[in-house]
């Protein structure tokens, strides 16, 4: 037995398997009755059944290891899909009173949102707020991780130390005198008032990554360079930095994922359209009337914001994974 | 290099080093260390915003005054339960999602590399929201309504603390679940599969395989991906402020701290509050730390391979959970 | 090398553009007036605005700065700009209880010699609620009450009495299963201290003496009554477990889908639950004042807005034009039909005209007549804080009445001697 085999288990010939006819219609039957159901409104127990028989149909169909992992995948694929489509569905329909589908199509909620002047403000806030806190993290965070990865730095250990410090503060301890230092700088309500924070709560983040990343190229570059004639600074960023680039890159996308979602600075911190931003918008989000909570609108601008993040997560998985997992295992 | 950065070219290594740091020292040290300091040094003054005028030394007073409250003990009393819960709820659903995904999604790994990552970047307010809808039975579907009713009156989930909190920790595991799913992955993909044959030659059964050998080799990971989980549950803050916004005892402490510093603008109190939020959360590091320091001593026959691959599992889980937060 | 220089250009230019944006005091020439008020998406603030502008020779321009979306987030947002000097702010909404606060706090100016002279003008229970440590503080601009909707398809009159409610409510429940009987706010915020202070008034309690310097509210058996009356009503499901969370328009949704037989609302509800589409009471419900308890009292609690000028404004005489023209016959009049809130000028409350329009306004005015101002005092905040905890401990049957009235009174008077607990 080779080890390729133990991850295919029980594809067996069809022959051994004698109910693959059987299991196919148990799925359709299965299938049918689910969709049928949820469109009509049926009882939560009818549904439960039809997913059963889902289960049992794919036993028999494909072997009771695939058909486990199969319902599995699904049922992850759905766990984490869940949510955003539950608030697609309260966008169009926000009184949904046990219904699973909206009893209109409309997207007009949609159109709420980017008639809503803060909103639209806010977005734009953010996208300066976190792509200059991006920028900013990713040249302070990149010179002190290569210093960090590859140079001997005095006091590594200690400094290493530091950050990881910074990244284990809970915001609300700095929150406070932030508020007051702020408001003595007159930065309160700033942009440049969340970037600061926001910068250097992404610093630890960005500096783990990007060493890991410079660490792992070959110590011969640099001295190759110096052969060359070049200064330490010289090969930092003609070297290595060129190099190290999707390292960088790859850092930048979680910075600026991280700090679009930023929320006690961005509360604590901003007042009005000069700097309020996303997550703190729909905190916010207020109705036609004053004491109106807008479950539609909100829903619709929820929607609105995870686009870009769901399209960011699409084009740059393998990336955001390999980041997540950096210098992991190959 | 000409023009006023010209001098970088003449440092040597070690000071080019130091210089490269520098920034990211400065920065911290204002906005991190300085507002810590500070906020120590505010916690033992009477100051609210509003009454300038008013601003004494007394000492540990505010401190007193909080360790007294019952509001405050409820507030740790939630912030922990919620803390522990989530935690270990989201490591055993982590776990299970980590072991199907690792048993070859084949055509399917790019839909679920993406499905799972999806709940990582939702904004923390949009899964407050969308959660606390979904566990309100006016805005939910009939069979959650009834999977509610199963635990609530009239299935209203957010009617209460323990259920609240038990549905913060649904929100919360949904967003975080998959990520250290995605970590134990590759924690497992980096188990030889040799191992496992082995055992199977062995007979083992598929328990005995899991505690055995899959839970060992991913002690190291799973280690510091509780700690900052912990850390993370301990300062948690968004997640309550828009599902529950602390109604029925369900401020954890830095949304009571909140309260005090921003709602209240009584720099005081609050700052006490926080100091004591971060005592909290460097107690349970510190723990965490010396645990972890214990873990690595060998029972395997090859401690250096071993040391090696904890090291970097260490490594990973550290950078990936630094940026959960 | 260009790597790098991009680099930092971007890093320069993202700094500069974050750090600009401040507004300006002046646009073309004509001052700016910084009036921090609800947000409003509908454009009738805006349209307002418009009017007094010209109505006032263009000599200003008012710049909305929104806040929201409830009052409680609306206070911390206020209190955390003029704390932080914000000097943008000329004109603020102020919420009644927010008078003694911002006016200790030195956040707003004294208007004593503005607002004195007109006072005849006003309706006495709103002016009240402008009126601190002997001078007038703020322009009474809405009032509101809260009333008691009822449906006339279940019930054929309104009930005089909380306990007459709760019987015609089981009545009406048991002929139509699934119903509730009655629904208001209950959630632990600031409206459930109008709503829990409802209750106690009715029953005969006050939660501080005449001087504000007592917790009283323990003194005689007022406090545990009313309370004892909601654990009841919650207990015989009169009321739904959901109405701990509930606040206005939790209770209004509820209404309006026909899910229950009276609601304690303010006036806004009327107009939204006879235009809403999503509405099944249309022409099904009726308004009455709110009850009081049988033999006891009747309390309504009032509501509403003033305007104030914020110390750090240096044009304080544009910023009482436009007050003057903001709260102005006109304004309040439209006001009252649009947004429901209602005028503290005593003139339109014997105006044939918006008689007809709101056919409620009868109702309201004798509300204001009996209504009360919750308590005037600094520590109003701590106060609220006790108040609404207490009501809602009380509503999920965590403390009993007169667990819950001890601790009441223990705490708010710790509140008002400016040592709160936490």
């Amino acid at each position: 037995m080779t080890a390729a085999t133990i991850h295919q288990p029980a594809m067996l010939p069809e022959t051994t398997r004698p109910n693959i006819g059987r299991g196919k219609l148990l799925v359709g039957v299965g299938a049918g009755i689910a969709v049928v159901g949820s469109l009509a409104g049926m009882g939560a127990l009818a549904v439960l059944a039809a997913f059963v028989l889902v289960l049992v149909g794919l036993i028999e169909w494909v072997g009771a290891s695939e058909a486990l992992t199969w319902t599995g995948i699904a049922a992850l694929i759905g766990y984490c899909l869940f949510p955003f489509l539950w608030l697609v569905r309260l966008s169009m329909d926000p009184a949904a009173n046990g219904k699973l589908l909206p009893s209109t199509f409309t997207l007009s909620n949609y159109g709420a949102v980017f008639h809503n002047d803060e909103f639209v403000r806010a977005f734009f806030n953010s996208i300066i707020v976190a792509g200059s806190a991006t920028a900013v993290a990713m040249v302070i965070g990149g010179c002190a991780a290569y210093a960090l990865g590859r140079l001997p730095v005095p006091g590594k250990d200690f400094i290493m130390f530091a950050v990881l410090a910074v990244s284990m503060f809970p915001g609300i301890a700095i929150v406070g005198p932030i508020y007051e230092l702020w408001r003595t700088l007159g930065l309160f309500d700033t942009k440049t008032g969340l970037v600061l924070p926001n910068v250097t709560f992404s610093l630890p983040l960005a500096i783990w990554i990007m060493s890991s990343f410079f660490r792992e190229l070959p110590r011969d570059l640099e001295h190759a360079a110096y052969m060359d004639g070049a200064t330490p600074f010289q090969a930092f960023r003609k070297v290595m930095l060129p190099l190290a680039a999707p390292g960088v890159f790859t850092s930048a996308i979680l910075v600026f994922i991280n700090t679009w979602n930023e929320f006690l600075m961005a509360i604590s911190l901003s007042a009005t359209g000069r700097s309020v931003t996303i997550p703190a918008a729909i905190s916010f989000f207020q109705g036609e009337n004053t004491l109106e909570i807008p479950v539609g609108p909100i829903s619709a601008a929820s929607v609105l914001v995870m686009l870009p993040l769901v399209g960011m997560v699409l084009v740059f998985q393998r990336r955001i994974v390999a980041g997540l997992t950096a210098g992991g295992v190959k | 290099m000409r023009g006023p950065l010209a001098f970088l070219d003449r440092l040597d290594e070690r000071r080019l080093g130091l210089l490269l740091v520098v920034p990211a020292l400065v920065l911290m040290a204002i906005v991190a260390a300085y507002p810590v300091l500070n906020a120590i040094w505010l916690s033992l003054h009477r100051y609210n915003v509003k009454i300038p005028d008013d601003y004494a030394f007394i000492g540990f007073d505010n401190y007193a005054r909080i360790l007294v409250s019952s509001t405050w003990w409820t507030a740790v009393g939630t912030t922990v339960v919620f803390g522990i819960a989530s935690v270990i709820v989201e490591f055993a659903l982590g776990m299970v999602m980590a072991l199907v995904m690792n048993k070859g999604l084949g055509s399917a790994t790019g839909m679920v590399r993406v499905a799972v990552l999806v709940p990582w970047a939702t904004i923390t307010v949009v899964t407050a929201l969308a959660w606390k809808w979904i566990f309100t039975p006016t805005f939910t579907f009939d069979l959650m309504n009834r999977f509610m009713g199963l635990f609530a009156d009239e299935s209203c989930m957010l009617c209460g603390r323990w259920t609240s909190i038990a549905a913060m920790v649904f929100a919360d595991t949904w967003k975080t679940a998959p990520f250290i799913a995605l970590l134990l992955l590759a924690g497992l993909q980096s188990i030889d599969s040799e191992m496992y044959e082995a055992a199977d030659v062995d007979g083992a059964s598929w328990w005995t395989q899991f505690t055995r050998l899959t839970l060992p080799a991913l002690k190291p990971a799973i280690l510091v991906a509780l700690l900052f989980r912990s850390l993370d549950a301990l300062r948690m803050f968004d997640l309550a402020y828009v599902m529950t916004s602390g109604q029925n005892d369900t401020s954890t402490v830095s949304m009571l701290s909140y309260d005090y510093l921003i709602k209240r603008l009584d720099m005081g109190v609050g700052t006490a509050m926080a100091v004591l939020t971060f005592l909290m959360v460097f107690i349970v590091a510190f723990v965490f730390v010396k645990v972890l320091g214990a873990a690595p001593e060998g029972v395997e026959k090859k401690p250096s391979r071993r040391e090696r691959r904890a090291q970097h599992a260490r490594g990973t889980t550290t950078t990936a959970i630094a940026s959960m937060a | 090398m260009h790597a790098f220089a991009v680099a930092a250009l971007l890093l320069v230019a993202s700094l500069l553009a974050a750090g600009c944006g401040n507004s300006a005091d002046t646009a073309n020439g004509v001052p700016v007036l910084g009036f921090m008020t609800w947000r409003d998406q509908t454009g009738f603030d805006e349209k307002n605005f418009k009017r007094c502008e010209k109505a006032d020779g263009n000599t200003y321009k008012i710049e909305a700065i929104p806040m929201g979306p409830d009052v409680d987030a609306a206070r911390e947002q206020v209190a955390r700009r003029l704390a932080a000097g914000d000097t943008t702010i000329d004109m603020i909404n102020l919420d009644v209880i927010w008078t003694a606060e911002f006016a200790d706090a030195n956040w707003i100016m004294d208007l004593t010699d503005r607002v004195a002279p007109l006072k005849d003008q006003y309706v006495p229970a709103a002016l009240a609620s402008t009126y601190y440590k002997h001078k007038y503080w703020a322009l009474p601009v809405g009032t509101n009450a809260a009333l008691l909707y009822y449906r006339t398809d279940l019930v054929d009159h309104a009930p005089k009495t909380y306990e007459e409610l709760a019987q015609m409510a089981k009545e009406a429940q048991a002929k139509q299963s699934g119903i509730d009987g009655f629904v208001f706010q209950g959630s632990a915020y600031e409206g459930g201290t109008v709503d829990s202070l409802e209750f106690l008034g009715s029953a005969g309690a006050h939660v501080l003496s005449d001087d504000g310097t007592k917790s009283t509210i323990a003194d005689g058996d007022g406090a545990e009554y009313a309370y004892s009356w909601l654990q009841q009503i919650m207990h015989d499901k009169i009321a739904p477990k959901v109405v701990t969370t509930y606040k206005e328009e939790d209770a209004r949704l509820a209404f309006q889908k026909g899910d229950a037989v009276f609601m304690r609302n303010w006036p806004y509800a009327w107009a939204l639950m006879n235009q809403d589409k999503a509405s099944k009471v249309k022409g099904k419900f009726a308004i009455a004042p709110l009850p009081g308890f049988d033999g006891r009292s009747e309390a309504s609690i009032l509501g509403g807005q003033n305007y104030g000028i914020a110390t750090s404004t240096d044009q304080p005489e544009l910023a009482w034009k436009a007050m003057m023209c903001l709260s102005g016959n006109d304004v309040q009049r439209r006001k009252a039909v649009v947004k429901g809130e209602m005028p503290t000028l005593k003139a339109l409350y014997d105006d044939q005209e918006l008689a007809k329009q709101l056919p409620f306004l009868d109702t309201l005015a004798k509300g204001l007549e009996t209504g009360v101002n919750r308590p005037i005092t600094p520590y109003y905040n701590d106060v609220t804080n006790v108040l609404y905890k207490a009501y809602n401990d009380v509503l999920n049957g965590r403390l009993t009445p007169k667990q819950a009235t001890k601790e009441a009174e223990r705490k708010v008077q710790a509140a008002i001697d400016g040592r709160a607990e936490i």
